[in-house]
């Protein structure tokens, strides 16, 4: 038989310090005859008496003196053990973010998945950075780039610009200058658009309408990227939701559908699985992803 | 003139060139980075009639000669002329220069060179003392690139290897991007090889005044023309162009007398064969340089 070395080791100490079986078993929280029997397990696991019965109190032999400081010491680390365990569950997990999602967004996310049990903590971070978090481990997990129709998430994008919001689609083509000789109407990208799948494509299709290099081109910050549309008539490629965000009229493009696509990268396979099941719904909306995949 | 601000607008539109507008009258000229040596493309074309003219002024060659010329039987977009003929046809080599220069007709230069071979034209450009401009091969080369090779749709990827495959010192693996292998110049070179033919100079006059005339007959007029032409001017000028390089040289004469040499040479960084805002972009700025001197 396998003594349960740990909880006999819980019976010996208790019953030493309390003097008998009935108030050594009320300290470890157990009926008295199984601490009687978790006891009697291990002295016949030893091949020794611990406990002198001849007497009503539980007296220790010479054998369960010698044995006393090592039980002791091997329930002071289950008992630390446990502890850890607990707090390493409550321990939050690192989720490294696009920097565009806003404080309420991730908020939001943050108060659904406690909801569910799960600690979030948030790092955000441009597309490549938060794929090298994964690789050296300073997240548990990111959101990273893949293109649209690979993505778990898929996010529309369009251009969006000051003035009244118009129906329709907006085509690049439109932008030429031609010989106006008027300044150029420029579409700028945030770095979360300064990845292949989305700068690529507008860029070919920048050259292959034939607007000038300069009308498609990546902006320093999301920041930077929307003064330019608050002060002149230059468009900023995002979606929906962050030109809602922003108070900027958004129409899609008119040469090409283009989205963002996000997949879960994390360093356990069981992490992004758990992440993807649990979470999908809430992510979604914290990216103002279509709600359909 | 601040120079620096054309300089950001071409940057802008993913050029990188070489100007120069000259005052043919005063002498007086601006420009940006004039002496930048460029592949020349279809320039060459303007040594090589001058060349052959003159062969034809000393009676090495008669203009009237008729010439069997095999057809290019091009399908490619492009060429012209002869180079899409489908059946061989007999030409008169006057008639022949008419097609080089007014087309730009590769089959119809190439008959020429035939006559005239490069290393000539180059030895005669030198002896009217224009430097600088080199011919080096037949036109034929020009629509032989990568860019010929891949599929219409496909002929941004020839252009993106024109636009970084560039060596050291202006070298390139394609040989007609490459200075030191394809026929080449320099706006300077190309505006002094104007000014001989505008003013007078080593250039038999005759022969200067036939290029001239021939220059004017120039059908290729999405480039510089559209910022130069009215009734009030006349645009005489040659372009050139082959994968990311969009040339046109020219002279605009005003009904005042006033009268501008013009050298346009640009490479694109554009991965993108047909580029209209390129051409708009190269006309403005010479537009630009040619009235700051127009206006003294």
């Amino acid at each position: 038989m396998v003594v349960d070395l740990i909880g006999s080791c819980r019976a010996f100490v208790s019953v030493s310090e309390a003097g008998t079986f009935t108030a050594g078993a009320a300290i470890a929280r157990i009926p008295q005859p199984v601490a009687s029997r978790r006891i009697a397990a291990l002295e016949r696991h030893f091949g020794e008496r611990l406990f002198d019965r001849s007497t009503r109190r539980a007296r220790l032999t010479p054998f369960g003196r010698d044995m006393l400081p090592s039980a002791k010491r091997l329930v002071t680390l289950a008992d630390a053990m446990e502890h850890d365990a607990r707090r390493a569950k409550l321990r939050p997990l690192r989720l490294a973010m696009p920097e565009t999602c806003t404080v309420r967004e991730l908020a939001e996310l943050d108060a659904a998945a406690r909801a569910l049990d799960v600690f979030l903590e948030f790092r955000q971070a441009p597309p490549r950075e938060r794929a090298e978090l994964v690789r050296t481990q300073e997240v548990r997990a990111a959101l990273t780039v893949v293109p649209a129709e690979e993505g778990v998430w898929k996010v529309p994008l369009g251009l969006a610009s000051r003035g009244k919001p118009r129906a329709g689609a907006l085509y690049l083509e439109t932008l030429r200058v031609g010989r106006s000789g008027r300044a150029p109407r420029r579409v700028w990208l945030q770095p979360e658009d300064d990845v292949p799948p989305i700068r690529d494509r507008l860029f070919r299709i920048r050259d292959s309408v034939g607007l000038r290099p300069a009308q498609v081109s990546v902006a320093d910050s999301l920041t930077a990227a929307a003064a330019a549309a608050f002060g002149s008539d230059d468009l900023l490629l995002c979606s929906p939701a962050q030109a809602a965000e922003l108070g900027l009229a958004w129409q899609p493009l008119g040469e090409i559908r283009l989205a963002r696509g996000f997949e879960i990268t994390a360093g356990l396979g069981e992490d992004a699985q758990r992440i993807r099941a649990r979470l999908w719904p809430d992510i979604a909306r914290c990216l103002g992803a279509e709600e359909t995949t | 003139m601040n120079t620096e601000k054309l300089r950001a607008e071409l940057d802008d539109g993913g050029l990188r060139g070489s100007f120069l507008v000259r005052d043919l009258r005063t002498g007086y000229e601006i420009g940006i980075d004039p002496d930048l040596e460029f592949p020349s493309a279809s320039l060459v074309k303007i040594p090589l009639a001058a060349a052959t003219l003159e062969r034809i002024r000393r009676g090495e060659l008669d203009g009237a000669a008729r010439i069997d010329v095999q057809p290019g039987r091009a399908t490619a977009p492009g060429p012209t002329g002869l180079t899409r003929f489908r059946h061989p046809a007999t030409v008169a080599i006057d008639d022949l220069l008419y097609l080089a220069m007014a087309i730009s007709d590769e089959t119809a230069a190439d008959t020429l060179f035939a006559l005239t071979p490069p290393a000539e034209v180059t030895r005669m450009t030198r002896e009217w003392g224009v430097s600088g401009i080199t011919a080096r091969h037949p036109a034929a080369d020009l629509s032989d690139t990568p860019a010929e090779r891949f599929d219409p749709t496909d002929v941004h990827l020839a252009h993106a290897l024109a636009i970084n495959a560039g060596t050291a010192g202006q070298g390139h693996p394609v040989p007609q991007l490459d200075v030191t292998r394809a026929s080449s110049g320099s706006a300077r070179a190309f505006v002094n090889l104007l000014e001989a033919l505008w003013k007078p100079s080593e250039v038999d006059a005759e022969v200067a005044a036939r290029v001239r005339e021939l220059m004017g007959l120039n059908l290729l007029r999405q480039r510089l023309s559209p910022d130069f032409v009215s009734d009030a001017t006349r645009w005489s000028s040659k372009t050139g162009t082959v994968l990311n390089l969009r040339h046109e040289v020219g002279v605009v004469e005003h009904a005042d007398g006033g009268m501008y040499a013009i050298a346009a040479l640009t490479a694109s960084r554009v991965p993108a064969a047909i580029q209209p805002e390129a051409e708009v972009l190269m006309a403005r700025v010479a537009r630009a340089l040619r009235d700051h001197l127009r206006e003294g």
